[in-house]
């Protein structure tokens, strides 16, 4: 009886063990080997999933601690495609705002202006500018692929938190020259965000911070890691911008119709 | 008081329509709106003038009915706020003391996928708004002009049609149907306006040493409510190479009063010393436009374009010129084609510094003919240097306008403050002196809490004598408006 217990259910439950021990030494071994671009290919923000929506709530915090709240709707699929619509305040409300193949040379936007049943068309290269007068720029609120543009340095980790130097790559456009990553190991969402740009200081040019990226309240959602808080943080200006997002959705099936001046005008 | 009745009899029925928006098959109906208060007071010359004390509700409704059906309101609830009653009965009539205006802003029923996923149908009182410039857009002949506020030039007033929309990949077919004919609404400084220069005439001849005294009967005549006089546009729209064109056409009535017909007795003594005396008849010319618009953007650049060609219908002008030095000056001319056109640009700056430059040719009355320019030229020919003299009470007579218009904003204190300054400048650019005139607008807004803004500004106008500027410089103005939206 004894032997049949042994061989039944102790040695099947010990190589199970022995397997699942391996595989972690294994994990582990194979992350301590990973290099910076390596680990930034596997960096998750808002860039798994093929569509998404969300309610989004923008509160812009000046240096004396003063709120403006803005909230809208959110429609997102791939890289390319967004729509947002304003629900409050009320004096923009109605207001819609869509992008079309953004992050290509035929990017698009377009604003609608409820108040004058227009849509009109509005420059979309300048994507360093400010979207919605806050800290985030339209870059930021774009794509999320920094592997595209940065080649990534891996300096030492903390505790469950890789940290990441990225420099730009030639050939980008992006705005920033520097950033440095923290990435949690457990979910590949970034954590904090450090974004430098080149001062000249004489002869000389040297790094400034210009903005930090904060994460928060990081959920899996159908499957995807998200943070559902960000915080951009203006370091000159002292100003801040935080990011809500509530019911969120993935993978829902959107339909590129969605994002048209047709829907972007009910 | 039967103006108060009849205003509580349509806010009743408003109310009710709007209840019964959320009755309509368990409809949910948003309701916002907002409450404005605009105090505007003149400041030209000695003048201070109060022009506007008023205070507007304005209600919008939305709700939908149904997964593709959609219906909006809006009601705006005007207290004109400015009382002139002049006999005991009117001091007991309210809408005497304290008038009232209300208006049906828009009224339309949307129907997405109507008979076709592709195709949407609205039908009601609707803004259909064409073109891709700011304000000054010669291609958007759907809706009348609505003059009647001076700080918001190139507004339009919502009117009855239908709108079918076809969607086709990236190209939009649109097809526009308007049962009948809606006149522009004009403004309450109308004697004044340029449109109507008559009433500028004594001042003009007043600048001239001229004593002019004139006695003036106008008639307007509108197209009958038959629907062989309905209206009607279509327009094509597609993206190519990352540039939105479009094309467009319309044939139907130019909403703006045309001076077709003016029968003029003058009799002058001498020179110094005229009495006029003036029949005019003033149409609504049919008219065909050829419409085509792009806008596109170039290294955060935003960039757009917009022409109408005009083709008015056998429209024309007719003079009789009666005892002029004992002779009787006739003559008819053909309103010809004519073409106006916009061109602009504009950009942010990182810093949230906005800028916004347009040129425009051919201002929103504007035609390729003027009577007064013809009675000029008439009155020229046939009575040489005495009629070139009599002549000036004409005015210079006025042609399709080059202008120049640029405006800046920007926010500051985390969008508490916004600064605005607007510019236009009326451009003679074949002449030595290349600015007849110009119109100034600065202004400040204070936004103390979300959906709230107070705003002060000021408005000046100034120009050579019979200008488009220069006949309006009465009109300079300071304002002071309260909006609270909800």
């Amino acid at each position: 009886m004894k032997k049949l217990v042994l061989k039944k259910f102790v040695i099947p439950l010990l190589v199970i063990t022995l397997v699942g021990l391996l595989a972690a030494v294994v994990v582990v071994s194979k992350e301590k080997e990973m290099t910076g671009n390596e680990i930034l290919k596997t960096v998750a923000f808002f860039n798994q999933a093929k569509d998404q929506t969300s309610k989004m709530t923008m509160i812009l915090i000046d240096k004396n601690g003063d709120e403006i709240r803005k909230e809208m709707d959110v429609w997102g699929k791939g890289d390319h495609m967004r729509l947002i619509k304003f629900t409050y305040p009320a004096d923009i409300k109605g207001t819609g705002f869509l992008v079309q193949d953004a992050d290509l040379d035929t990017e698009k936007m377009y604003i609608y202006l409820s108040a004058f049943k227009k849509t009109k068309r509005i420059a979309g290269s300048a994507k360093g500018e400010s979207f919605m007068e806050s800290d985030f720029s339209y870059d930021d609120m774009g794509s999320f692929r920094y592997d595209e543009h940065y080649d990534a340095k891996r300096l030492k980790d903390k505790e469950g938190i890789f940290v990441l130097e990225l420099k730009k790559k030639e050939k980008s456009e992006k705005e920033f020259e520097q950033l440095v990553l923290w990435v949690s190991m457990e979910s590949r969402v970034p954590l904090r965000v450090e974004f430098y740009d080149l001062k000249k200081i004489g002869k000389e040019e040297k790094l400034e911070l210009k903005k930090i990226l904060t994460t928060d309240n990081a959920k899996k959602i159908s499957g995807y890691w998200i943070p559902t808080v960000l915080v951009m943080e203006d370091v000159k200006k002292k100003h801040m911008s935080k990011l809500i997002f509530k019911d969120l959705k993935f993978d829902t099936g959107l339909s590129d119709s969605i994002f048209t001046e047709r829907y972007l005008e009910r | 008081m039967k103006t108060f009745k009849s205003f509580l009899v349509l806010v009743s029925i408003s109310m009710l329509l709007i209840s019964s928006f959320s009755s309509l098959a368990m409809a949910s109906v948003d309701l916002s709106g907002f409450i404005e208060m605009d105090e505007r007071a003149r400041t030209s010359g000695t003048s201070d003038e109060l022009r506007w004390n008023r205070a507007i509700f304005g209600l919008k409704a939305k709700s939908q009915i149904s997964l593709n059906v959609a219906a909006y309101a809006e009601l705006h609830l005007k207290s004109l706020g400015l009382s002139s009653p002049s006999t005991a009965d009117e001091l007991a009539d309210t809408a005497s003391v304290q008038p009232v205006d209300v208006e049906l802003r828009e009224a339309y029923i949307d129907v997405y996928g109507f008979i076709f996923d592709n195709v949407d149908l609205k039908a009601g009182k609707q803004r259909i708004a064409w073109g891709t410039a700011d304000r000054l857009n010669p291609t958007d002949v759907i809706n009348p002009y609505d003059f009647t506020d001076i700080l918001k030039l190139g507004e339009k007033a919502p009117t009855n049609s239908l709108k079918l929309a076809s969607y086709f990949g990236d190209t939009t077919l649109t097809g526009v149907f308007v049962p009948t004919f809606t006149p522009a609404i004009m403004p309450d400084f109308y004697l004044a306006m340029y449109t109507n220069p008559l009433y500028n005439m004594e001042k003009g001849a007043a600048k001239q040493g001229i004593n002019l005294t004139m006695d003036v009967k106008e008639k307007f005549e509108y197209p009958p409510n038959d629907l062989s006089n309905s209206m009607f546009g279509a327009k094509v729209e597609r993206n190519f190479f990352g540039i939105d064109f479009s094309l467009s056409y319309f044939n139907g009535y130019d909403s703006i009063p045309n001076m077709t017909d003016i029968d003029v007795i003058i009799d002058a003594p001498n020179l110094q010393n005229i009495d006029v005396s003036i029949e005019a008849l003033q149409t609504y010319p049919k008219i065909e436009v050829v419409g085509f618009d792009l806008a596109g953007d170039f290294y955060g650049i935003g960039f757009w374009a917009e022409v109408a060609h005009v083709r008015p219908e056998n429209a024309y002008q007719q003079l009789y010129l009666d005892h002029i030095q004992g002779t009787t000056i006739t003559g008819t001319q053909e309103v010809a084609d004519y073409t106006k056109f916009t061109v602009g640009f504009d950009y942010k700056f990182l810093n949230g510094l906005y800028i916004n430059t347009q040129f425009m040719h051919g201002f929103f009355d504007e035609r390729s003919t003027d009577l007064f320019g013809f009675a000029k030229r008439m009155m020229k020919e046939e009575l040489g240097d005495v009629g070139e003299a009599l002549g000036v009470m004409f005015g210079t007579g006025m042609s399709i306008s080059d202008m120049l218009f640029i405006s800046a904003d920007q926010k500051f204190f985390n969008e508490k403050f916004k600064i605005e300054v607007a510019a236009g400048w009326d451009l003679a650019l074949d002449q030595e002196k290349n600015i007849k005139g110009h119109i100034l607008k600065p202004s400040i807004s204070y936004y103390p809490a979300d959906a709230t803004e107070i705003t002060l500004g000021f408005l000046a106008l100034d120009g050579d004598d019979w200008t488009k500027f220069g006949m309006m410089r009465d009109q300079d103005q300071a304002y002071l408006q309260f909006k609270y939206s909800f």
